[in-house]
C-alpha cells in the first residue's frame, strides 16, 4: 500500500472516530425529555377577554417580580426557572411544538382545556388540558410539580372522563378544595372553577 | 407567563441501528487496517468473523426492540464500539508478538478475547431477556452479598485459587482462567443499593453535628467500617490493590448518592489514607508503584524489577503518536509489556494519538452520563443507586487505568472496561451494561395510560350525597 493511502486511512479513521462522538451526541441532543416550560411574551397576547385580562394583569406583575424579588418568586424551583430560561429564546408560542392545547378528542362542551396557577410560588403557570391525567403535588413524579409547603407529594389529580375532567384527591393531608369545599370524593369541575391546594389556587379555563 | 409541556421520550430504536451499524464499520475499518499494516493484505477469515460479529450485535439490537424498547439508544452502540476496537487492537499486537516469535499464551490473546466477546453479547442479550424488571433485584440483598463475598474470596481457596503476577486473583475452571472478582462487583453494587435503599433515612437525618459536618452515628459506622474492612482483606491476601480500591470507592460514592452527605465522603477518605498508610508499610510492591510514579525516569527506578520501565515504556509510545498517531498497527506497542491489557491504552494512544484517544475517552464519558442519567430518569430508589453504582464502576475502572499509564496517580491494576484483553471483566461489562439498558428502558418508559374505569356511577352516588 502507498504511503498517501495509508495516510488518508489513518486520518479519515480518526475523523470517523470523532464523527461516531458526534452522531452519539446529537442522538442525545434530542433525546431530551421530561418537562419543557415555555415562557410566553405577554406583548405578543392576543388582547384577553373575560377571565384571561385578569391572567394577564398577574402576569404584568410577575414580570416585575424579580425586581423587588418577593419570597415566593425566590423559592421557584432552580429546575423549572433554568428550564425556563433555556426553553425562553426556543419559542413564545407552544403550538410550535405541535402539542395541541386544546383537546383533540370529543370535548363536552363548557370542558376545560387548560390549568392556570393563579396564586403561590408558580403564579402564571399554564399546563394544556389534553388527554392524560394531570397529578398536582410536590413530588417530582407529579406533572404539575408545586413548590408549596403544605401540599402532599401526590396531593390530588384531574382525570379526562368521558369528554370532562374528574378532580380527585389522592389521599392529601391538607385536603383539595374545588371552590370553598374541600372535596370527598371524584367531583367533576366546569370551566372557571378555581381549586386550591395548600397555598397554591389554581383555576380550570375553557 | 409560562406553560408546561410534558414531553415524551422516544424509544430511539432506529437511532441505535444507525449508531449500531457506524460502531460495527469503525471497527472493522480498525480490524482491516491492523492486517493491512501487518501482511498488506486483509485476512481471510475476516468476512466469517466481521459477519457474525454484526449478526449477534443485531441480535441483541432486536431483542432490545423486543423487550426493552424504551431503553437508552447510544449505550449499546458505545460498548461495541469500545469492545471492537479493543479487539483490533489485541489482534495487531497478537500478529506482532507471533511475528516476534513470543508464547503461546501471547499469540492466543486475540482469539480468547473474541470468545469472550461472544459470550459477552450472549450474557448481555440473556440479561435483558430474563430480567424484566430491575428491582426484582431488589429482592436478594444478602444472597447478593454473599455471591459477592464468595467471589471475593475463592481465589484463596487452594485447589481452584491461581497466582499470577503475584496477585491471588485468578480461578481455574477447566482451561479457562476467570476473575471471579469481576463479577462480585455488580454483586456488591446490587447489594449496596439494596441495603442502602432501606438504611439511608438513619444514615442521612442522624448524627451530631461538628465543624458544620453533620456526622453519622457512631452505629451507622458499621457498613463504611466493614466495606473497609473487606476492601482491606482483598489488598493484604491477594495483593489486589485494583479491586480493594474500586470496592471502597463504589461503597462510598454509593452512601454519599443514598444519604446527600458530605460527611461521607469526608470520612472515606480518611479511611483511605489509613489504609494507604497501611498498605504502604506492609508490601514492597506498592512502595515501589509510588516510587515509580514520583521518579519514573531516575535509571536505578528504571531498570529496578518492579520498577517503572513499563511506565516510561508506555509513556514513550503515547509521545511517539503524539496529535495524530503512528497509524493502527504502525507503531511499536508491542516493547511495553502487557500492551494488550493493562498498558492498551497507550498503545491506542501510540497508534490514534491524542486525537484518537481524546475521542475515546469522550466516548467513555458519554458512556458513564448515560449511566448517571439513567439514575436520574429512574423513579425508584434501588434502580437510582445501582444505576449510579454500576456507572461509577466504569468512570472509577477507567480513571484508575489511564491515570495510572498517564503518571497522573500511581500505577494500579485494573482494566479498561471493554478495551483492555480479559475475559471475566469483558463478560462482567457487558452483563453492567445489559443493567443499566434494562434500567434505562424502564426510566425512559412513558408512564403507563390509565384505564377508563366508568366514573358516572361514583360522580352520580357523590352527587346525590351533597345537599
Amino acid at each position: 500500500m502507498g504511503e498517501l493511502s495509508v495516510s488518508l486511512l489513518r486520518l479519515g479513521y480518526l475523523l470517523a472516530l470523532w464523527l461516531f462522538v458526534f452522531a452519539a451526541l446529537a442522538t442525545l441532543r434530542r433525546d431530551i425529555y421530561g418537562t419543557a416550560i415555555h415562557r410566553r411574551d405577554p406583548a405578543r397576547q392576543p388582547n384577553p377577554a373575560g377571565p384571561r385580562g385578569r391572567q394577564r394583569g398577574q402576569q404584568r406583575g410577575q414580570q416585575r417580580a424579580p425586581v423587588g424579588a418577593p419570597p415566593d418568586w425566590a423559592a421557584a424551583s432552580a429546575a423549572s426557572v433554568a428550564a425556563a430560561s433555556a426553553a425562553s429564546a426556543a419559542s413564545a408560542n407552544p403550538a410550535i411544538h405541535g402539542l395541541p392545547t386544546a383537546p383533540v378528542f370529543a370535548a363536552k362542551p363548557g370542558a376545560p382545556t387548560r390549568l392556570v396557577v393563579q396564586s403561590g410560588p408558580l403564579r402564571g403557570t399554564t399546563l394544556p388540558l389534553s388527554r392524560s391525567p394531570v397529578v398536582i403535588g410536590r413530588s417530582s413524579s407529579a406533572n404539575l410539580i408545586l413548590d408549596d409547603d403544605f401540599a402532599s407529594g401526590r396531593h390530588a389529580q384531574l382525570v379526562p372522563r368521558q369528554g370532562g375532567w374528574v378532580l380527585e384527591d389522592l389521599g392529601s393531608t391538607n385536603g383539595t378544595f374545588l371552590g370553598r369545599e374541600r372535596i370527598a370524593g371524584p367531583v367533576e369541575v366546569t370551566a372557571g372553577q378555581s381549586i386550591r391546594i395548600g397555598n397554591t389556587t389554581l383555576e380550570v379555563l375553557k | 407567563m409560562a406553560t408546561v409541556l410534558p414531553l415524551g421520550a422516544k424509544p430511539g430504536r432506529w437511532a441505535e441501528l444507525l449508531l449500531l451499524l457506524f460502531a460495527l464499520g469503525l471497527s472493522f475499518l480498525a480490524y482491516a487496517q491492523v492486517a493491512l499494516a501487518a501482511t498488506d493484505r486483509l485476512p481471510a477469515q475476516m468476512a466469517v468473523q466481521c459477519g457474525g460479529f454484526t449478526v449477534l450485535v443485531i441480535a441483541v439490537h432486536l431483542i432490545l426492540r423486543w423487550r426493552a424498547p424504551y431503553a437508552d439508544p447510544v449505550i449499546l452502540p458505545v460498548a461495541v464500539l469500545l469492545n471492537g476496537t479493543g479487539l483490533a487492537m489485541i489482534y495487531r499486537l497478537a500478529l506482532r508478538y507471533e511475528e516476534l516469535g513470543a508464547g503461546d499464551s501471547q499469540v492466543a490473546i486475540a482469539s480468547k478475547q473474541l470468545i469472550w466477546t461472544v459470550l459477552g453479547l450472549v450474557a448481555a442479550a440473556v440479561t435483558v431477556i430474563w430480567l424484566r424488571d430491575h428491582r426484582s433485584l431488589r429482592r436478594f440483598p444478602y444472597i447478593s452479598m454473599l455471591l459477592g463475598l464468595i467471589g471475593l474470596v475463592a481465589p484463596l481457596a487452594p485447589l481452584i485459587g491461581l497466582e499470577n503476577f503475584g496477585s491471588r486473583i485468578w480461578i481455574r475452571v477447566g482451561p479457562l482462567s476467570f476473575q471471579p472478582a469481576e463479577v462480585s462487583k455488580i454483586a456488591l453494587a446490587i447489594f449496596f443499593a439494596g441495603y442502602l435503599v432501606t438504611r439511608r433515612d438513619a444514615m442521612a437525618l442522624a448524627g451530631p453535628k461538628f465543624l458544620g459536618l453533620r456526622l453519622p452515628r457512631l452505629r451507622d459506622m458499621g457498613p463504611i467500617m466493614l466495606a473497609w474492612v473487606v476492601s482491606l482483606g482483598v489488598l493484604i491476601f491477594e495483593r489486589d490493590l485494583g479491586t480493594s480500591l474500586l470496592l471502597f470507592g463504589l461503597f462510598v460514592v454509593m452512601i454519599y448518592v443514598a444519604t446527600n452527605r458530605p460527611s461521607w465522603i469526608v470520612i472515606g477518605l480518611l479511611l483511605f489514607a489509613g489504609g494507604v498508610v497501611v498498605a504502604w508499610r506492609l508490601f514492597t510492591h506498592v512502595q515501589n508503584r509510588v516510587e515509580a510514579w514520583l521518579h519514573p525516569f531516575d535509571q536505578a527506578v528504571f531498570e529496578a524489577t518492579g520498577g517503572s520501565g513499563q511506565l516510561v515504556t508506555g509513556l514513550f509510545g503515547m509521545a511517539n503518536g503524539g496529535l495524530f498517531g503512528a497509524g493502527l498497527g504502525r507503531g511499536r506497542p508491542e516493547l511495553t509489556p502487557l500492551a494488550y491489557s493493562d498498558f492498551i491504552f497507550t498503545a491506542l494512544g501510540e497508534e490514534l494519538g491524542l486525537t484518537g484517544v481524546v475521542a475515546l475517552l469522550l466516548i467513555y464519558l458519554v458512556l458513564v452520563e448515560r449511566g448517571f442519567r439513567t439514575a436520574i430518569g429512574i423513579r425508584d430508589g434501588f434502580g437510582k443507586l445501582l444505576a449510579t453504582g454500576l456507572a461509577f464502576t466504569l468512570a472509577f475502572q477507567l480513571f484508575v487505568v489511564v491515570g495510572g499509564v498517564t503518571r497522573v496517580i500511581p500505577l494500579t491494576g485494573l482494566v479498561t472496561p471493554f478495551l483492555a484483553y480479559g475475559g471475566s471483566a469483558l463478560l462482567a461489562n457487558w452483563i453492567v451494561v445489559a443493567l443499566l439498558l434494562r434500567i434505562s428502558a424502564g426510566a425512559r418508559r412513558p408512564p403507563p395510560a390509565t384505564s377508563e374505569i366508568d366514573l358516572a356511577p361514583i360522580l352520580q352516588a357523590e352527587a346525590a350525597k351533597r345537599p
